[in-house]
């Protein structure tokens, strides 16, 4: 059994022939949706994508840092903290109704959060949060395990939260209500934390 | 076929939309392409071809908001990928071919078999590999060559021409084999 030397000794004179044994051939099985939900894990994917609340906690946590610093000197008086030490957990929810921005305003919601962080915490009301990624895992009372990396389709999902120092009940709903993730679709679940 | 105006409007729905029926039109048109070109450069590994077909996939969405369409999409796509495979062959210590036309004893296949295309260019080192699979191959031309791999026209003319001599010595040995 011999190759054709016609075919393939002259290969440097006829570089054409190795055009012959061009094909797309089989594409892996399963490659495209690994790919797909990758890129729903990522938040580059799908209806619920990751929640834009990341990007204004450091610009809130630098305020945070400044308020505190301005605590410390006497400058500021902690008004609501002193003078209530309840705390109220915000914990913020996408559902389907949520409406994620395009990657083109997402600069403006990122100011909305920040500006309304900075608010609530000039009114002394002292705010600090938390992003949470959609993948995570549910462990069940039998020790059952199981990851999950986005939320279902239509299914919520806790995407963050904030606590928030306030009076009372009233005075934490008022400023949740305040609170842009309402605006975009999202639902604002208030709990008051249990003294310790 | 895709028009590019339709390319573009899919480009459109990932980045503003996420939509994922418009990355997945994306992928399909590319990537047999862009299989068969990581299957022929990582001299046949499945393995290695899926991982960077993969990995090149999620630098481009990542990338895409940023894609001024300079070039075609494509190319832009194949140029990611190549990142990939090079990065892959950093970790593996990537084997080189002697400079000189030489064919190390260590090269040669067995006598019993008949060396085909395929398996002649699966054999070449990464650098010839790659230049003559995206020029015979392909069809690139060597200055698209030069900013894909990120080396000059001159280098990917010279690597062209040694990579067909080895591809054709080797290919004469399994014929005096045979």
């Amino acid at each position: 059994m011999t190759n054709n030397p016609d075919s393939w000794a002259d290969v440097e004179q006829r570089p054409e022939a190795l055009r012959s044994i061009a094909s797309n051939g089989e594409l892996p099985p399963g490659l495209e949706d690994r790919v797909v939900r990758t890129l729903q894990r990522r938040g580059l994917l799908g209806a619920a994508p990751r929640s834009r609340l990341g990007r204004w906690v450091l610009p809130v946590a630098a305020g945070l840092a400044a308020l505190a610093v301005g605590f410390a000197l006497g400058r500021r008086t902690p008004t609501v903290q002193a003078a209530a030490s309840q705390r109220y957990a915000l914990l913020l929810y996408e559902d389907a109704s949520f409406q994620a921005p395009p990657r083109s305003a997402e600069a403006g919601y990122v100011a909305e959060y920040s500006r309304w962080a900075r608010e609530v915490n000039a009114a002394g009301n002292g705010l600090t949060g938390e992003e949470l990624n959609y993948s995570g895992r549910t462990i069940d009372s039998a020790g059952a395990a199981v990851d999950h990396d986005r939320a279902a389709d239509g299914q919520s999902v806790l995407s963050g939260f904030f606590i928030v120092h306030a009076a009372d009940l009233e005075r934490a709903t008022a400023i949740a209500k305040t609170c842009p993730h309402l605006k975009h679709g999202g639902r604002v679940v208030i709990r008051p934390i249990e003294p310790t | 076929m895709s028009s590019p105006s339709d390319e573009r409007a899919l480009v459109t729905r990932v980045i503003e939309q996420r939509d994922e029926a418009a990355f997945r039109a994306l992928y399909r048109l590319h990537t047999p392409a862009l299989y068969r070109l990581a299957l022929r450069l990582s001299g046949g590994s499945g393995a290695t071809a899926d991982e960077a077909v993969h990995d090149a996939w999620i630098r481009a969405a990542e990338g895409l908001a940023g894609f001024e369409w300079r070039s075609a999409l494509r190319t832009w796509l194949t140029g990611i990928l190549l990142n990939c495979l090079r990065e892959g062959w950093r970790e593996t210590a990537e084997p080189t071919e002697p400079l000189d036309d030489h064919v190390p004893a260590s090269a040669t296949i067995s006598v019993e078999l008949r060396i085909d295309l395929e398996t002649a260019l699966r054999e070449l080192a990464p650098g010839y590999r790659s230049v003559l699979v995206l020029h015979d191959i392909e069809g690139y031309t060597h200055e698209e060559i030069a900013a894909l791999l990120g080396i000059d026209a001159g280098t990917s003319k010279s690597q062209l021409a040694r990579g067909r001599r080895v591809l054709r010595r080797r290919l004469e040995r399994s014929g005096e084999s045979a």
